[in-house]
C-alpha cells in the first residue's frame, strides 16, 4: 500500500475509460495491473475542460459570479459564496449578520447533501445497491427543505453581493419545516452509519484497503475529510469570523483507510446538523441585504472557504467600472485526486477502484493544470502550450 | 402487435455525460436509484451498455474530447432508438455558450448536442427536474413505437 | 417411444415458461426489500426478451462473430439436456440419467462463460477513442486489455476455487443412496420410479403416498448439504456476493458486453435457463419430486422449483461484491463444511 509499493514494470494496462458506472463524470484512467494487483496509475483529467475563467473575463460582476455557481452540481453554493466573499472583502462591503447566519445555514444543508451523496455513491461502487437506496431516500429530506427556501433542489443562487436574495429570507413557515425535518435527521445518519460498521461482509472489503498515511496526505497535500482520516489536516471553519458562534468538533481519525474515509463524513454530518440547530436557536434580527455600496476598481483580493471535499480558494480583481479583470478558482479535488493515486497501489483492482470513489471526487470542479513559474502560481492557457510547442519543448 | 406491446412494455435507458456541471447526472441518478421517484415501476431500466439501450439521454454541452466518443457511442446502440437531450446544456449549452464575455466564447466547448446527433426530445431545466425527466423520456416513446 | 418424444417437447417448454417468470420475481423481491415498488413480474424476463428479437440485427465486434453468436443457443440445450436427464422417460436411455452426466453438463456451462468473453471487444474498454499513447505517459507500449479478456481470467479463477461446494453438495444423496442414478435416489426418497403414466387427473393411490415420504433434506447431512448446495448455487450463476466476473464497479457487465438484438434475448433466456435448471436438479435430488408428463405433477414440481431463486434474490439484496481476497476463504470454509456432510452421510450409511 503506497508509494513503495509501485514497480517500473506491469504485466498488463487496464484503461478505464470516458464512459464507466463507477464514476459519474467523464474522466481517463490507467491501471497498470500484475495479476489483480495495481502496481501504477495514471489518470487523465482533461476531457472536462471548459475554460470558465477565460469566459468570466469582461463580464459585469453580478453577471459573472453567477457562472461559479454552475462549476460544480454538487457544492454550488460554495463557490458563489467564497467569489462573492472574495470582493466584500475587497471593496470593504459590510454584510448584516443576519444575512451570514443564513448563508452558513445555506453552507450546512450542503454539506449534509454533498456527504450522503458521497455514502450513496460509495455503496454503489461496492455493489451494495439496497444502502445506496437507503441514503438517497435519507437525502430526499433535505432536498426538500433546499427547494421550499431557495426554489431549486440544485443551483440555489442563495448569496448576492451584499448579504441574500429577498426570498430566501427564513420566515415562520419555513423554521417549522427546517425544525421538524432536522429533529430526527441525526439519529437515522447514526443508525446508518452504524449499519455499515456492523456489517462484516462491508467491512471486510473497507478495513484495510486503500491506506493513506500521515506522510502522504501531508506530502501530496490531501484536503479536507480525506486528510482529517489519515491524523492530518486543518477545518478552515474553526479560522472564519461567520462560524466563531457555534461550537462544534473537528473529526479527527487515525488509520487512513476507506472505513475511516467513510465514517469520518457520516460524523461530519451530524456535527451539521448540531450547528444549524445552534444557527435557528440564535437567529439574529434585522436586515438581510446591505446595498449601500458602488462598485470600483479593486486591485487583487481573495477568499479561502471549507468546501465540503476540502478548502477552495478565490481570488478576484475588478476595473474601473466593476467589470471582472481576472478571475482564479482553486478546488480541492485536484490534490485528493493525487493521494489517491499513490493510495490504490498495492490493492486489488476492484478495491483500487473504491479508494478512487472514496476520496469524493467532484471532477467538475479540479484545477487542470497549475504551473509555477519565478514563484508565481497560475494556469496554463492554450497559447502557452502552443508557445512550448513552437519553442520545440 | 406483438411487436408494439413488447416494445411500450420493456425500455432500457442509457445515460452519457459530455461535460456538464454534473448536477442533470446527479438528477438522473436521483430518478434510476432513488425510491421515491423509483423508475423501474414504469418498465423504464437504467443500463450502462450501449447494446442494450433503446433510449439514450444525453447531459451537458459537448466539449472538445467528447464529441468523438459521443458519436461512437450513437452508431453502437441497434436501431429503433431515440435520444433525450437533457437540462439546459443539453438543449443549447447553456450558459457555457454566447455569455457575452469580452473575449467571446470558449474554444473548448464545441457546438450543441443536435449538431452531432439527431435529438427526438428536450428537456429544459438547470437542473432538470426528476419528474420532467421521467415526462420528457415517455414522450419520446410514441416515436419508439413508430419505427 | 412416443412418451419420449412427448416428454422431449413438453417438459422443455414448461421450463421455458416458468423461466420468464424468474427474473421478474428477483427484482421484485428486491425491491420491496429496498421499500420501492418494483418492475412488473413479466417485464425482465418475457417483455424484454420479445423486444430483443425485434431489434436490427448488427455484426458484433468480434473476432468470431457467429461462434459468439451461438455460446447462447448451446447453453440453452445444455441446461434443456440437464433437466431431460432427470426425467423418468429418459432414464432407460443410455444410462444418462445419473448424477454424473448432470455434473459434466454444468461443467460445460461454466466453461461458456469463460467462452463468451474471449470473442467479445467492446467499444467501452480499450477502443474508446482518446489519445492516450502520448509524450509524456506512463509506462507507453505495454499490452492492453479489454473488460471481457479480464472477466475471462476472474471466470477461470472462479472454475478453480468455487466449483467444489457445488460438486460436493451434489454427491451426498447418492452417498445416501448408494447408487448415482437418479430412479434409485428418488425411490430412497419414497416416490416410486415405475409410477409414470398415470391413468387419472387425481390419483389416490398417489395421494395415499405422500404420507409414507421422507426427503433427503429432512436429515442432518441433507440439511448441510442442501445449505452448501445453495450458496454453491450462487457462485456459478455469478450473483452478489460472488459476482466479480461481472462486477459493476470495474467491468461493467462482462463476457456479455458485446451481445446486441436477438443474441441478447438468447443470452436472456440461458441464464432463465440455468436458473430453473440447477433448481429443478436440487428438488429432485433432495426432496425427490421429479419432472413427469403427469401435469399436475409438473405443475407442482415447476412451483416448487421457483423458491430457490426467490431465496438467493433476498441473500444478492443484503451483500456487497467480494474480491478474491473474500472469496478465497469463504469457498474454503463451504468445501470444509461440504466435506462434513460426506462424512457424515457416509456413517450415516453405513450404519
Amino acid at each position: 500500500m503506497g508509494e513503495k509499493d509501485r514497480k517500473e514494470k506491469a504485466e498488463v494496462e487496464i484503461p478505464i475509460g470516458l464512459l464507466h458506472p463507477g464514476m459519474l463524470e467523464p474522466y481517463r484512467a490507467r491501471f497498470f495491473v500484475d495479476d489483480e494487483v495495481i502496481v501504477d496509475c495514471e489518470l487523465t483529467l482533461d476531457p472536462y475542460h471548459k475554460g470558465i475563467e477565460r469566459i468570466m473575463e469582461g463580464m459585469p460582476v453580478h453577471k459573472g459570479l453567477i457562472i461559479t455557481e454552475r462549476i460544480c452540481g454538487i457544492c454550488s453554493h460554495i463557490h458563489l459564496w467564497n467569489g462573492t466573499r472574495a470582493v466584500e472583502r475587497g471593496l470593504k462591503i459590510k454584510v448584516p449578520e443576519r444575512a451570514d447566519y443564513i448563508r452558513v445555514i445555506m453552507a450546512e444543508l450542503e454539506r449534509l447533501h454533498s456527504h450522503l451523496i458521497y455514502l450513496a455513491h460509495a455503496m454503489e461502487v461496492l455493489g451494495h445497491e439496497t444502502m445506496c437506496m437507503r441514503a438517497f431516500t435519507l437525502r430526499e429530506d433535505i432536498m426538500d427543505l433546499l427547494y421550499i427556501i431557495s426554489g431549486n433542489r440544485v443551483h440555489y443562487s442563495v448569496p448576492i453581493l451584499g448579504g441574500i436574495r429577498p426570498r430566501c429570507d427564513i420566515d415562520e413557515y419555513r423554521m417549522s419545516e427546517l425544525k421538524t425535518r432536522l429533529s430526527k435527521l441525526d439519529l437515522k445518519i447514526g443508525d446508518y452509519a452504524n449499519r455499515i460498521i456492523n456489517d462484516s461482509m462491508i467491512i471486510s472489503r473497507v478495513k484495510g484497503s486503500g491506506v493513506l498515511t500521515k506522510e502522504e496526505a501531508q506530502k501530496f497535500a490531501a484536503p479536507g475529510p480525506t486528510g482529517r482520516a489519515s491524523g492530518w489536516g486543518v477545518d478552515l471553519r474553526k479560522k472564519m469570523k461567520e462560524y466563531k458562534n457555534f461550537d462544534f468538533n473537528v473529526i479527527v481519525l487515525d488509520d487512513g483507510d476507506n472505513k475511516d474515509r467513510v465514517v469520518a463524513r457520516a460524523l461530519e454530518s451530524i456535527e451539521a446538523v448540531k450547528i444549524i440547530k445552534q444557527a435557528l436557536e440564535s437567529l439574529p434580527s434585522g436586515p438581510i441585504s446591505n446595498r449601500s455600496f458602488e462598485l470600483k476598481e479593486m486591485k487583487f483580493s481573495t477568499s479561502y472557504i471549507e468546501a465540503p471535499r476540502g478548502e477552495i480558494y478565490d481570488s478576484l480583481s475588478l476595473d474601473e467600472t466593476g467589470r471582472i479583470r481576472s478571475y482564479q478558482n482553486r478546488t480541492p479535488t485536484l490534490t485528493a485526486l493525487a493521494s489517491m493515486e499513490v493510495a490504490c497501489i498495492g490493492d486489488q483492482l476492484t478495491d483500487g477502484m473504491l479508494t478512487m470513489a472514496s476520496c469524493d471526487p467532484c471532477l467538475a470542479c479540479t484545477n487542470r493544470a497549475i504551473v509555477v513559474e519565478n514563484g508565481k502560481e497560475r494556469i496554463i492557457t492554450e497559447e502557452d502550450v502552443k508557445s512550448l510547442i513552437r519553442r520545440g519543448l | 402487435m406483438l411487436k408494439k406491446l413488447s416494445r411500450k412494455n420493456a425500455i432500457h435507458v442509457m445515460l452519457f455525460y459530455t461535460g456538464g456541471c454534473n448536477g442533470c447526472d446527479i438528477e438522473v441518478a436521483n430518478v434510476a436509484w432513488s425510491p421515491r421517484y423509483d423508475l423501474e415501476q414504469y418498465k423504464v431500466i437504467l443500463t450502462w451498455n450501449p447494446r442494450e439501450a433503446d433510449v439514450l439521454a444525453v447531459t451537458g454541452p459537448v466539449l472538445r474530447r467528447t464529441i468523438e466518443p459521443l458519436k461512437r457511442i450513437y452508431e453502437a446502440i441497434p436501431e429503433p432508438k431515440i435520444v433525450a437531450a437533457v437540462g439546459s446544456c443539453g438543449v443549447r449549452c447553456g450558459i457555457f455558450k454566447d455569455f457575452g464575455g469580452e473575449l467571446g466564447d470558449s474554444d473548448e466547448v464545441v457546438c450543441r448536442v443536435d449538431e452531432v446527433i439527431p435529438v427526438d426530445a428536450y428537456i429544459p431545466g438547470c437542473p432538470a427536474r426528476p419528474e420532467d425527466i421521467i415526462a420528457g423520456i415517455a414522450a419520446g416513446i410514441p416515436l419508439l413505437l413508430e419505427r | 417411444m412416443i412418451e419420449l418424444i412427448l416428454a422431449t417437447i413438453l417438459i422443455p417448454l414448461a421450463a421455458l415458461i416458468t423461466g420468464f417468470l424468474i427474473p421478474g420475481l428477483e427484482r421484485k423481491v428486491q425491491a420491496r426489500i429496498q421499500q420501492r415498488i418494483g418492475p412488473p413480474l413479466l417485464t425482465p424476463g418475457f417483455w424484454a426478451i420479445l423486444k430483443f428479437f425485434y431489434k436490427e440485427k448488427i455484426i458484433p465486434n468480434s473476432p468470431m462473430p457467429r461462434l459468439f453468436h451461438s455460446v447462447p443457443i448451446i447453453g440453452v440445450f445444455v441446461m434443456f439436456f440437464a433437466v431431460l436427464f432427470t426425467t423418468p422417460e429418459w432414464w432407460n436411455v443410455n444410462a444418462l440419467g445419473t448424477v454424473v452426466a448432470v455434473v459434466g453438463l454444468l461443467k460445460v456451462i461454466e466453461f461458456l462463460f469463460m467462452a463468451m468473453g474471449s470473442f467479445s471487444r467492446s467499444i467501452l474498454s480499450v477502443s474508446m477513442p482518446y489519445a492516450d499513447q502520448i509524450k509524456g505517459a506512463v509506462m507507453k507500449g505495454e499490452y492492453r486489455r479489454f473488460f471481457e479478456q479480464q472477466s475471462v481470467v476472474r471466470a477461470f479463477k472462479m472454475i478453480t476455487v468455487g466449483s467444489f461446494p457445488l460438486y460436493l453438495a451434489m454427491f451426498v444423496p447418492v452417498v445416501l443412496a448408494k447408487s448415482i442414478n437418479f430412479s434409485d435416489i428418488v425411490q430412497f426418497q419414497g416416490f416410486d420410479s415405475s409410477f409414470i403414466f398415470p391413468g387419472g387427473i387425481i390419483d389416490l393411490m398417489y395421494l395415499d403416498k405422500i404420507l409414507g415420504l421422507k426427503p433427503i433434506l429432512f436429515t442432518f447431512p441433507g440439511i448441510l448439504a442442501g445449505f452448501v448446495f445453495f450458496i454453491g448455487y450462487i457462485m456459478l450463476l455469478n450473483e452478489y456476493p460472488f459476482s466479480i466476473e461481472k462486477a459493476k464497479s470495474d467491468v461493467i457487465e462482462g463476457p456479455s458486453l458485446e451481445y446486441a438484438a436477438w443474441a441478447r434475448g438468447g443470452y436472456y433466456l440461458m441464464r432463465e435457463s440455468i436458473l430453473f435448471a440447477i433448481s429443478s436438479v436440487f428438488i429432485t435430488l433432495f426432496i425427490g419430486r421429479r419432472p413427469t408428463l403427469n401435469l399436475p405433477l409438473l405443475l407442482v414440481h415447476c412451483l416448487l422449483c421457483l423458491i430457490m431463486p426467490i431465496l438467493f434474490s433476498i441473500v444478492s439484496a443484503f451483500s456487497p461484491i467480494f474480491t478474491f481476497k473474500q472469496v478465497y476463504p469463504v469457498s474454503m470454509g463451504f468445501t470444509a463444511l461440504g466435506f462434513l456432510a460426506i462424512i457424515v452421510s457416509l456413517l450415516a450409511a453405513v450404519v
